[in-house]
């Protein structure tokens, strides 16, 4: 019964929550390749940026109004079309314009792989609103994932490019670690309580780490925050994360990523 | 945009409220970006009558598509045309959508475009 979980406080609580992140997210980094319309470095990428502007809007445009039906008192606004409001559940690197288009390429390429990781593990949520939503943005970001790859590729083909994505991933990918929340989060247990998410904390982030972190290594960069994979264990290790510099209910740092 | 009915609506209204008929209403209601219909172009996955109340099932091109308003509006227009329909509701079900979607006859117009 989808309406059994509504009645647990500390799940609804983190499905909102899980909401308005995801959405805010996609917002602005809709909003961000937006602005790269007029300033990629081709035409095709100009294109691109507008294709990939618009989904991203569009899939902010399908989940905020999933904020609207459930009875959670003071939930966030959307953020569409001018509506100010003071929280924004973003991770740092997107609530500002980016000054280059390797910051584009950047958030494309380790920034919504991370929305992705969570989708896939929506897929089979008892919210089924959530679920089907899921699905369907899982099969327009096939799109992304193979475009941003692409751009990554094209980048680290100069000394020039990848120096100044090597900048971009040692600002975002450590902050895109915390994102994922701390083992054994209170509120992602309730969410798995109520059969609402698959995964957790962990699970989440190795299955991000396993998307991401080949593809850089595999055109010549360092990987920040001493990740490495350990062989034994079959798991990326990485050194302690600073979470008393995460504001976890908007999951962003407090202090803005130093690119 | 809406194309005129090729029927009018007093004929719809003698045969009552047809599942066939909302059908055959929609495919009135052309995508506004290409000469297609919504119904060649696999948007509509359901159609409901209950009493005068039409439901209709649908899902878009993309998530992104900029015209969502736009055809749920020519929709609502089209059908509140015929005969009986006092109220017309929209549920975006979030269907996959990809081009083996679209109809034959919607391929050969895109075809001809030189868009397929």
């Amino acid at each position: 019964m989808e309406r059994d979980w509504m009645e647990d406080d500390a799940a609804l609580a983190a499905i909102v929550n899980l909401i308005v992140v995801l959405a805010d997210n996609k917002y602005y980094l809709g909003r961000r390749l937006s602005e790269w319309v007029v300033g990629a470095p081709s035409l095709e990428g100009a294109v691109a940026a507008a294709a990939l502007a618009q989904e991203e809007l569009g899939h902010a445009r399908v989940l905020y109004p999933l904020l609207e039906e459930l009875p959670f008192p003071g939930r966030p606004s959307p953020l569409e079309r001018g509506n100010g409001r003071h929280r924004r559940y973003a991770v740092s690197f997107v609530v500002e314009p980016w000054s280059s288009w390797v910051h584009a390429v950047a958030g494309l390429a380790l920034i919504d792989p991370a929305i992705n990781t969570m989708f896939e593990h929506l897929t089979d949520s008892t919210y089924v609103a959530l679920a089907r939503r899921a699905a369907r943005i899982l099969q327009e970001e096939s799109f992304h994932s193979e475009y941003a790859e692409g751009r990554v590729r094209e980048l680290a083909e100069t000394s020039e490019g990848r120096c100044a994505l090597q900048s971009c991933v040692d600002g975002l990918l450590p902050e895109m670690l915390l994102w994922f929340g701390p083992q054994h989060e209170p509120g992602v247990e309730a969410l798995r309580r109520e059969g609402l998410i698959a995964g957790e904390n962990e699970v989440w982030r190795q299955r991000y780490l396993n998307r991401v972190a080949p593809l850089l290594l595999e055109v010549g960069l360092r990987l920040p925050a001493h990740l490495s994979w350990n062989r034994t264990r079959s798991a990326w290790e990485y050194e302690a994360l600073p979470w008393e510099d995460w504001d976890q209910l908007e999951r962003r740092l407090r202090r803005k990523a130093k690119l | 945009m809406i194309a005129d009915g090729s029927e009018g609506d007093g004929m719809a209204e003698e045969r009552g409220l047809t599942v066939e008929a909302i059908i055959s209403a929609l495919s009135e209601v052309y995508d506004p970006e290409y000469p297609i219909s919504i119904v060649d172009l696999g948007l509509i996955r359901g159609v409901e009558i209950d009493g005068g109340v039409v439901r209709v099932k649908l899902t878009f091109t993309s998530l992104g598509c900029p015209c969502t308003e736009l055809i749920c509006d020519d929709i609502r227009a089209r059908l509140s045309r015929i005969g009986g329909v006092k109220r017309v509701e929209i549920e975006e079900v979030f269907d996959r959508w990809d081009a083996s979607a679209i109809s034959r006859k919607g391929r050969e117009v895109l075809r001809n475009l030189g868009v397929i």
